[in-house]
């Protein structure tokens, strides 16, 4: 019998695009999409700085040796070199629209270098509007100079005589050793800390978001559909079709988790987000092991059960205010409303740690919001402050137990029903 | 003699201040088709309610079979089979899903399923998502949903509202054959006097919570020395004004 109650809830609910769509399909294609947008203006903003068949502009007033070096340099890295006469490098930017980057070698170069004072190069940049292209120009100027000190520093250690060149220009590397909350972490954790905060703390709030949006629209589509009457008059235990309903809503938000994971770590992996250099960030090493080493499996298993505790919880207490709604729009805009409310303190928590505030704000957090509970004991693992993921799902095992006792009572009771019928006839009344 | 099907004792309804029924009282006999008739906002649809388990009384007692619909309900609803005024179907579900998935729930042999489908007339349009079927073909499963379980009590509130007048006809038959092949009790509900006097064997007529006649449609013609049951409502309403 539960068995084919859950299989109705599946059928009415993946067979209706309104929910799959907006809990489904529409977190994978904003991530997709944005990720896609990301990748390609990075792409774009590259080939466009490097001038793909473009030229880097060149002024040279100096026109001595190192001039030449520099310019070779520059071709080295193998960009196309365009020397131009002296002029104004807004005159010249008007002229070779296309161009992106000019490079102006002033009249005193060589002659800085001979005697030992610092040159100067000076880089235009031509950016034409608010884009990801103008940073990528930035990008381009960046490494240019960059290399031209490296090649002046190695000819002019030549010129004065030193062999070990490479030696000199890297004469130490540093090596990183990474300690969270007091235990040694993998160094890849500091390179992924913004995209494991922001995945593990979102990751929860949008399950439990999703959660309590879909148990509301769940009930309240039996209220909009006039299915609820003939359904609490089946014989069926009100147990069961609570159960059933539950169940529905765990496989989808399981679903819809899977969405905007997949989302969230290709939009994470575009270029914008990576940090280049000894600190690698890599998506793929989004996995158990790199969470595990955050904060222990014993804790991982603790917010296992916290995020699944706080999930029934929510569901039922979705179930329980979805059924006070006549249609599937009004209880999608008050839950909207609510789970606003509720990401409140789990935003919060991304940009605070535990460890810094008092006693009595760690007690009031874990009290205020059963919906942060998963976030809660994540933090408080990390940064290894014991008593809060046991206290945490503890507080969510009550907190669900009274959930689920109260949505059983609302549906094995009349008072779901004699609320709407109250309702209904005051409203006729008033007419 | 015949078991009572249902028996209803000084039954009372409070909506917080608001008295939808004050005091009704009446038995139905297994196999009858009993009728409540009355305006809007007379009590009808709140008596059924009641009757189906899905509201509580303020005060007094129903029993159907025998047991008591707040202390037996789950006994209750085993033996019913009830058809809300408003009642949908879910919309993302094919007229076939939804009667097999009433079957399942019923513990009924899949066979019903067929009779179900023969009830509502429906045809090759039972294969369609209920999203796609008119108002009429809605209402026509959903009837067919509540008497294809052959239930020992149908509780019918405005079993025809929103059918065409031939399929209106065609659901009525439907009804009374199944009453009288089947024994199935039948309390329902209707504004259409046509329709009360062609299927019900006994009526009660309800105004402001309270019954204020009860009969067959025949006696109380007669009695009221009108030519139908509408103008015996008029007559009996006006008189307890």
């Amino acid at each position: 019998m539960l068995k084919d109650l859950v299989m109705k809830e599946l059928k009415v609910t993946l067979k209706d695009l309104r929910i799959v769509f907006s809990v489904i399909i529409m977190p994978l294609i904003v991530f997709l999409v944005m990720g896609s947008i990301m990748n390609f203006a990075v792409k774009v903003g590259e080939e466009t700085a490097k001038g793909t068949g473009r030229a880097i502009i060149v002024i040279n007033r100096d026109n001595g040796p190192y001039s030449q070096v520099a310019i070779n340099a520059i071709k080295e890295l193998g960009y196309n070199v365009l020397l131009v006469k002296e002029s104004n490098p807004i005159d010249l930017f008007g002229n070779y629209t296309n161009a992106t980057l000019l490079v102006e070698i002033p009249e005193d170069f060589s002659a800085n270098i001979n005697e030992g004072k610092m040159a100067v190069v000076v880089m235009h940049l031509n950016i034409k509007g608010l884009s990801m292209i103008g940073y990528s120009i930035y990008g381009i100027a960046s490494s240019i100079g960059g290399y031209l000190t490296k090649v002046f520093s190695t000819v002019l250690m030549k010129e004065r005589g030193v062999e070990e060149t490479e030696f000199v220009l890297n004469p130490l590397r540093s090596e990183l050793r990474a300690y969270l909350a007091g235990r040694e972490a993998p160094p890849t954790i500091i390179g992924m800390l913004g995209f494991l905060t922001s995945g593990l703390l979102i990751a929860p709030l949008v399950m439990i978001a999703t959660a309590i949006g879909v148990s509301a629209s769940l009930i309240a589509m039996e209220n909009e559909e006039r299915t609820l009457e003939v359904l609490l008059a089946l014989p069926i235990s009100r147990t069961k079709i609570l159960l059933a309903k539950l169940i529905g809503v765990l496989i989808l938000v399981i679903l819809a988790t899977i969405s905007f994971m997949v989302g969230f770590v290709y939009y994470m992996s575009a270029p914008m987000f990576s940090m280049k250099g000894e600190i690698p960030m890599e998506p793929s090493a989004f996995n158990i092991e790199t969470v595990a080493s955050l904060m222990g499996y014993h804790s991982l298993v603790l917010m296992g059960l916290s995020t699944f505790l706080s999930l029934v919880a929510v569901s039922a207490l979705g179930i329980f205010l979805g059924s006070l709604f006549p249609d599937v729009r009004t209880a999608q805009s008050y839950i909207g409303s609510l789970s606003f409310i509720a990401f409140v303190p789990g935003m919060l928590l991304m940009f605070v740690d535990l460890s810094n505030l008092p006693l009595i704000s760690q007690v009031a957090l874990l009290l205020a919001s059963p919906f942060i509970s998963p976030v809660l004991v994540l933090k408080a693992a990390v940064e290894g402050i014991s008593w809060i993921p046991y206290a945490s799902v503890m507080w969510a095992l009550v907190f669900t137990g009274l959930m689920v006792i109260v949505s059983a009572k609302l549906l094995s009771s009349e008072r779901i029903l004699t609320l709407q019928f109250s309702i209904r006839m005051r409203r006729l009344r008033r007419r | 003699m015949r078991e009572v099907a249902i028996e209803v004792k000084d039954l009372v309804k409070l909506y917080g201040s608001i008295k939808a029924l004050d005091g009704i009282s009446f038995k139905v006999s297994e196999g009858e088709i009993f009728g409540l008739v009355g305006p809007n906002g007379a009590g009808k649809t709140t008596t059924l309610r009641i009757v189906a388990t899905l509201l509580k009384p303020t005060s007094g007692t129903v029993k159907v079979f025998n047991h008591d619909v707040v202390k037996e309900a789950s006994e209750v609803r085993k033996l019913i089979s009830y058809l809300p005024e408003e009642a949908g179907a879910y919309r993302f579900l094919t007229g076939r899903e939804y009667l097999e998935f009433m079957a399942k729930v019923y513990r009924a042999p899949m066979s019903v399923v067929e009779e179900g489908i023969k009830i509502s007339g429906l045809g090759d349009a039972i294969g369609k998502q209920v999203k796609t079927y008119s108002k009429g073909m809605k209402r026509r499963l959903l009837v067919a949903r509540a008497l294809m379980v052959k239930p020992k009590l149908a509780i019918l509130d405005e079993p025809t509202a929103g059918l065409d007048v031939a399929h209106a006809v065609y659901v009525r038959k439907v009804i009374k054959n199944y009453s009288r092949d089947y024994g199935v009790t039948v309390l329902l509900s209707s504004h259409n006097m046509l329709e009360i006097e062609y299927l019900c064997d006994r009526v009660a007529l309800i105004d402001k919570g309270r019954i204020v006649e009860i009969g067959s449609p025949r006696e109380l013609i007669e009695s009221y020395g009108v030519e139908n049951l509408e103008e015996v409502f008029v007559k009996v309403v006006s008189s307890v004004r």
